[in-house]
């Protein structure tokens, strides 16, 4: 269980999280939107332990933010950055290879490829700058997911990407929640994306638009400010 | 470690010919300048006149010295014509042997032997004239001796038992088997061994600047990595960036160890020269740290290449690769405590540069904020 209590972040004056409460259960997948820069990636940061809060508690799993569990709790989380965070002059192989080495789990290349088999990418040998936009976001991702993490980060997975490769990474993040009990928090600008796989979904930011929106499709709606 | 190697490899795999070549490039470079040199050498020749309307065996003999010099090209030509080449540039210098020249070699009278001349954009001028009075003076000092010994063998009687020419040629002799007494022109003040081509080059120095090149260049992959898009993932890695950076570094570093080692055997066999491993050692490491930590302070690498050549520039003027720096050194003697190579020219193992990469690598390594979130 992730828990989020009294959290607050701001640069300078500019105060962009304040008093932010919230719990995600395991295996929950947890949509989270709002306007440019509402604060969603700043959260997203802050959860993945890249950025300190100026206030407020987290834990995850019982283990604590900010305290000597830090390493502990980067072993169990995820992120894949909103930036396509590869190799361009390596190949799928290498780029997977590659984090393998440096990750905290061992695995070896038949692992790797059914990782990236489960995305439905195949092109083991390609290069990158021979993928396509959608190939590029699922290498992305299954880097990010090598040393199987628990609490899995998305910041804007499918941005720029065709319909059919985002709706086979939304399927993938489904299954990782509801079969491996992974707990999942993305941010989307996509209501029908996130309408379609999400279980819960926080609003942050004073922008009601997109809340608006997932309200009048039926779907619960947390404000987290 | 087998990981972060193993990740290396695979970056090298991408670059192996240009890893190969910046590591082959300081001997490949050392190698070119030597012979480069030794070329130029043959080629290249001072123009230098001698004036004499007589032949002996003392004109004859300064002469051939004269022409057995280095770097010189003896020109005999007549009066009349002399001071017109001289002119026109055609000699750099001339020599006048006085009409009764050999008479007064032998007679022991030294003044006024030679008329010097030279022309106004004459550039040899001062070292070919101290290098013409040494060959008189050992001549004249070699016709002195034998008419010493004629004078004792008169005085005890033993007329004919030598001539003059025997005792000379005697002198020679000795002088050649003993190695007594040897003549160079030297542009740069002082006298080198003239057989050797390499010992008028100080081939550690034109190595070890090549090697800060070839170095500064083998570390643009910081440059290039530091600013990937890959660095955020490192928070998730059982490395941090900074280990990860810290620990290929290491392997760059024993590379181009590996290669200095070659490089020390290579000339030792070949140009018959050597230097101490541990300076060569303790050179390596403080050079590839400041390789390494520079490459820290740049985003686009162009702009880190140029930086990297007009570094080795300035590294090579100072330590008299390119020009003899003697008066570089005078004026600005805390240059000589910044220059990378100076220790290991000098046979030590650090100066005031390597106290300061030491300092800046411990505050960058301790640095801690942002750069430890992301490694």
């Amino acid at each position: 269980m992730l828990q989020v209590n009294s959290l607050k972040k701001s640069y300078g004056r500019r105060i962009v999280l304040e008093d932010v409460h919230f719990q995600v259960a395991s295996g929950q997948i947890v949509g989270l939107v709002g306007e440019n820069g509402a604060g969603k990636s700043t959260l997203l940061q802050i959860l993945a332990t890249l950025t300190k809060p100026n206030e407020g508690t987290l834990t995850y799993k019982g283990l604590e933010y900010g305290s000597k569990d830090e390493k502990k709790l980067r072993k169990e989380i995820g992120f894949v950055p909103q930036d396509i965070a590869l190799w361009e002059d390596f190949s799928v192989k290498e780029n997977m290879l590659f984090f393998e080495k440096l990750s905290w789990v061992k695995k070896n290349k038949q692992e790797l490829r059914t990782l990236l088999e489960e995305m439905n990418l195949d092109r083991w040998k390609e290069n990158v700058t021979k993928l396509s936009g959608g190939m590029r976001r699922k290498l992305n991702l299954a880097i990010s997911l090598i040393h199987d993490p628990s609490l899995i980060l998305l910041d804007e997975p499918t941005t720029g990407i065709d319909l059919k490769s985002r709706k086979e990474i939304g399927n993938y993040l489904h299954k990782q929640a509801k079969q491996a009990g992974k707990t999942i928090i993305y941010t989307s600008h996509d209501m029908n994306e996130i309408m379609d796989i999400c279980d819960q979904v926080f609003f942050i930011g004073k922008d009601s638009f997109y809340a608006k929106v997932l309200e009048e499709s039926g779907q619960e709606v947390i404000r987290l400010m | 470690m087998k990981d972060i190697l193993m990740t290396r490899l695979m970056h090298l795999k991408k670059s192996s010919l240009s890893l190969f070549f910046w590591l082959v490039f300081p001997i490949l470079m050392t190698f070119l300048v030597v012979y480069g040199f030794q070329q130029v050498k043959e080629d290249v020749s001072i123009p230098v006149g001698v004036v004499t309307d007589q032949s002996s065996s003392e004109t004859d003999a300064l002469i051939e010295d004269m022409k057995s010099t280095d770097f010189i090209r003896v020109v005999e030509t007549g009066e009349s014509s002399v001071k017109n080449q001289l002119e026109k540039h055609k000699l750099d210098s001339a020599f006048k042997l006085s009409p009764d020249f050999t008479e007064r070699v032998q007679e022991g009278k030294h003044h006024r032997l030679l008329e010097s001349y030279r022309s106004n954009q004459s550039f040899a001028y001062v070292p070919v004239k101290e290098m013409v009075i040494s060959y008189v003076q050992e001549d004249f000092d070699r016709a002195r001796t034998a008419k010493v010994l004629e004078k004792l063998s008169a005085k005890y009687g033993e007329n004919n038992k030598w001539t003059r020419e025997e005792i000379m040629e005697t002198s020679k002799e000795i002088q050649e088997e003993q190695d007594l007494l040897q003549v160079s022109l030297s542009m740069g003040g002082e006298a080198e061994d003239s057989e050797s081509v390499e010992s008028m080059l100080d081939i550690w120095a034109i190595w070890a600047s090549f090697n800060v090149l070839a170095t500064l260049l083998l570390f643009d992959w910081v440059i290039h990595e530091r600013h990937a898009g890959v660095r955020p993932r490192f928070a998730f890695m059982r490395y941090s960036f900074k280990h990860y950076l810290l620990l290929h570094s290491i392997l760059y570093f024993l590379l181009s160890l590996t290669l200095d080692f070659i490089a020390l055997i290579i000339f030792d066999v070949v140009l018959q020269t050597t230097a101490p491993i541990g300076t060569m050692i303790a050179f390596q490491l403080f050079i590839s740290l400041g390789a390494f930590l520079l490459a820290h302070l740049f985003k686009r690498p162009f702009v880190y290449y140029m930086t990297a050549f007009a570094i080795t520039l300035v590294i090579a003027i100072a330590s008299g690769t390119i020009l003899p720096n003697q008066g570089f050194t005078h004026r600005f003697p805390w240059l000589m405590k910044l220059n990378p190579i100076q220790p290991f020219l000098d046979g030590g193992y650090g100066n005031l540069f390597s106290a300061v990469v030491v300092a800046i690598a411990v505050i960058w390594y301790m640095k801690r904020g942002a750069s430890r979130v992301t490694g």
